[in-house]
């Protein structure tokens, strides 16, 4: 199968069901299985046990455990699973933060849907084939 | 000694204004789903409205250089919104003004270097100011949220309960 027919396997873990929301619209595409939608930490860990992810698109700021923690967690447990920070908030040491937590990447709410696709078919060209 | 430490107070207060006023945008589009438009820029306050029964709210926490708290009202009144609608637009509402103070705090610190960020929305029954630490301390500001060809009123109420930058 040629990389470019490839369909991956999405986590989206935000507490905000809007933005859940417009990210799975924004991935609406045959190339992009979303297999999950977590509101919090314990919900995305769930899914991870029991549905294997590409990619994990996180939030940076959620109640009780942060998306930094759980990008540690996530890269510590579940090693092919790349992950993607998003976050209203841009300082750079929270960027720095995230890429140490094992993020591939950053992006600050609102972001366009080129700049998200752009950024997973970045990390997902990395992929290496089953 | 007690005058100096009045005037730093208000010299502090006098700056985080000018702080916070740069730091709200003016524009924001919301993923193509909302729009918010500023309708009354930030003025200092020292009379805060209730609750309304018509508004939904939210609340967010400051922490760091400047500390406090953020409560976000949209004013439903006069609005014909059903249930499905109804979630919806709470949780698109909540969603805005966490970009938007995200953005907020992110200008503080990339631009006046103040070092803040926000908690997490918190919901509650009812919303009330916390006392402050010092005077002329709350702030207020308006916006419009437009969507699904409707204009909601936002008012933001921001109340700074400490400033780390000078010990005095």
């Amino acid at each position: 199968m040629d990389a470019s027919d490839k369909q991956y396997r999405i986590l989206i873990v935000d507490d905000s069901d809007f933005s859940r929301h417009s990210i799975s619209q924004m991935l609406d595409s045959p190339r992009y299985n979303i297999i999950g939608e977590a509101a919090n930490a314990k919900e995305a860990i769930n899914i991870l046990k029991d549905r294997v992810a590409h990619l994990a698109i996180i939030d940076v700021v959620m109640p009780e455990v942060s998306g930094i923690e759980l990008a540690e967690y996530i890269t510590e447990n579940f090693k092919n699973t790349s992950i993607v920070m998003i976050s209203s908030l841009g300082q750079e040491s929270i960027v720095i933060d995230s890429i140490s937590a094992g993020a591939s990447d950053y992006l600050q709410k609102p972001f366009k849907r080129e700049d998200l696709i752009t950024s997973i078919e970045k990390i997902v060209s990395n992929i290496q084939e089953d | 000694m007690k005058n100096f430490v009045n005037e730093i107070n208000i010299e502090q207060t006098r700056s985080i204004e000018g702080y916070l006023q740069s730091s709200f945008l003016e524009e924001l589009n919301i993923y193509n789903q909302a729009h918010l438009i500023l309708d009354c820029p930030l003025i200092k306050t020292s009379k805060v409205r209730s609750q309304t029964s018509f508004e939904r709210a939210v609340q967010f926490n400051l922490i760091g250089e400047i500390q406090g708290q953020v409560i976000c009202f949209l004013d439903t009144y006069n609005k014909e919104i059903n249930p499905a609608e109804s979630k919806y637009l709470t949780s698109l509402f909540d969603e805005s003004m966490n970009i938007l103070l995200g953005k907020v705090v992110t200008n503080l610190e990339n631009s006046h270097n103040l070092s803040t960020l926000l908690s997490s929305p918190i919901k509650k029954d009812s919303y009330q100011l916390e006392a402050s630490n010092f005077e002329n301390n709350t702030f207020s500001l308006k916006y419009k949220l437009i969507t699904n060809a409707q204009e909601y009123d936002c008012r933001l109420v921001i109340n700074v309960l400490k400033k780390n930058i000078i010990e005095v």
